[in-house]
């Protein structure tokens, strides 16, 4: 049980080292569309705002 | 000769005598005209000044809509601006329907449906940077299915079929600091949801690691009768084990570490998770990794466990990969713990300026879900066309399911759904 355990924080720690490593890489991070979310960009009736946006008030 | 020589020497003395008396009207004309003409540029400039001016100020006005919090799952792209530039509010949303054609082996049926995958909706979102580091923010979403993906079925294909009306998707608020990370408090997104779904193929709309989010209420059919009562649907033997999904909950992320992000939510009922994603662009490459561990013992009366996670690749030249994999573990001993691994290839390709194809071919196998010793499978075919311009995305995909279970001998059942999503 002990060696599980021992087997499960070393498989976490060199994934968080990979992570890290490819961190180091290069490249920059980014937002990846969310599953079932609805998709940034463009809207049909509301163009590059993607949605109807309420004006502040004049006041 | 010298009648001629006389002859030219009065035209030139008239032409002179011409220029003379012409030269001071044609002087007074050229100063009028150069006036004029001053007069017209300087209106000219003073015009391009003011444009200038307009300019400059939408230049700024598209710089703040262009500003994005897609990393929280918000879509904040269009935010208006009040007066002192801190304040944004807009209303979005989307209809997604289609038509889902399905087979059972025995019958076939069509229904006019909402694509369960990304459902018909609408949404208000606001936010406020109350600091220069801290960012208030809210987010009511709700949605309305009639005749979902994931509830139509050989029995009943009529709009009351499920809650026909609006549901909860999220009615959520924030606090996001640059340094200290984002709390949630409300309905909404737990920290490991969909983190057996990241998915960068672009084909979501019609597949990935939640299969039966595409005909999920359509039973299997037992072989030769072609009965299906007692039989179980498509939805009860598939599953992607999606943590705790979208509930109430405290949530609390880390802020972003070169693309690492880590984010635990405590929900209603004593439920918790922990979930951890990785997203880069590379060179040649985006990649894209979530991973999780949910716990929902203290309302389950089933699952003690859930630990899932995914991987997705797109390269540079379109052709991408995805792999996905979960497992949970059961309370009870005699029952078997419930798995599935997932495979996705596909291609996006970009073939007409209306926007980008993707193609894909997946597989998956989903084990014990319902009960031990059952054995689902599937495989699809999928394509989304985008049409940029629009806010339109159209979409096709047929899927076969497979079920072996112990004692029964069931007939595969075939879906099409073609549709299109709009977002207004």
């Amino acid at each position: 049980m002990n060696r599980t355990i021992k087997q499960k924080a070393v498989t976490e720690l060199i994934l968080v080292a990979a992570f890290l490593v490819l961190g180091a890489c290069g490249g920059k991070p980014f937002t990846p569309e969310k599953i079932g979310e609805v998709k940034a960009g463009p809207g049909l009736f509301t163009g590059k705002k993607g949605g109807i946006v309420i004006s502040p008030s004049s006041n | 000769m010298t009648h001629f020589g006389g002859l030219h020497t009065r035209i030139a003395l008239l032409l002179m005598l011409g220029v003379f008396f012409a030269t001071p009207s044609i002087a007074a004309d050229t100063d009028a005209r150069v006036a004029e003409l001053e007069r017209i540029i300087k209106a000219q400039q003073a015009q391009l000044a003011a444009q200038a001016k307009v300019l400059e100020q939408l230049q700024k006005e598209v710089g703040s809509l262009a500003k994005s919090d897609g990393a929280k799952g918000f879509v904040t792209t269009g935010l208006a601006k009040s007066g002192n530039d801190k304040v944004g509010l807009k209303i979005y949303g989307q209809v997604n329907r289609g038509v889902l054609l399905v087979d059972d082996g025995h019958n076939a049926k069509a229904f006019s449906v909402d694509n369960d995958s990304s459902s018909t909706r609408i949404g208000l979102v606001g936010n406020v940077e109350a600091t220069d580091n801290l960012t208030i923010g809210t987010k009511i979403e709700v949605q309305f299915e009639s005749n979902s993906t994931g509830d139509v079925n050989q029995a009943n294909n009529s709009s009351t079929i499920a809650s026909n009306s609006f549901t909860e998707r999220h009615l959520d608020l924030f606090f996001a600091h640059k340094r200290m990370g984002t709390v949630w408090l409300g309905q909404g997104s737990t920290a490991s949801d969909a983190m057996a779904s990241t998915d960068l193929s672009r084909t979501t709309l019609v597949g990935y690691s939640s299969v039966s989010d595409i005909a999920g209420g359509i039973s299997f059919a037992t072989s030769g009768t072609g009965a299906i009562t007692g039989n179980p649907a498509v939805g009860d033997v598939f599953s992607d084990m999606t943590g705790l999904g979208r509930d109430d909950r405290v949530r609390y992320d880390t802020p972003d570490m070169s693309g690492f992000q880590l984010g635990t939510s405590l929900v209603d009922g004593g439920e918790w998770d922990l979930a951890g994603s990785y997203n880069r662009d590379f060179e040649s490459l985006q990649m894209s990794v979530g991973g999780g561990y949910s716990n929902p013992s203290g309302t389950s009366t089933t699952t003690s466990s859930i630990t899932h996670g995914s991987l997705s690749v797109m390269m540079k030249n379109g052709i991408n990969a995805t792999v996905a994999a979960g497992k949970s573990k059961m309370k009870s001993a005699a029952r078997s713990d419930p798995g599935f691994q997932y495979l996705k290839l596909g291609y996006l390709a970009s073939w007409t300026k209306l926007g980008n194809t993707a193609f894909a071919v997946d597989y998956g196998q989903y084990d014990d879900v319902a009960q031990n010793n059952d054995e689902a499978s599937s495989y699809a075919l999928m394509f989304v066309q985008n049409l940029d311009n629009w806010g339109t995305e159209l979409y096709g995909v047929y899927r076969n399911h497979e079920l072996k279970r112990t004692g029964s001998s069931l007939d595969d059942i075939d879906a099409v759904l073609m549709g299109a999503r709009v977002k207004f």
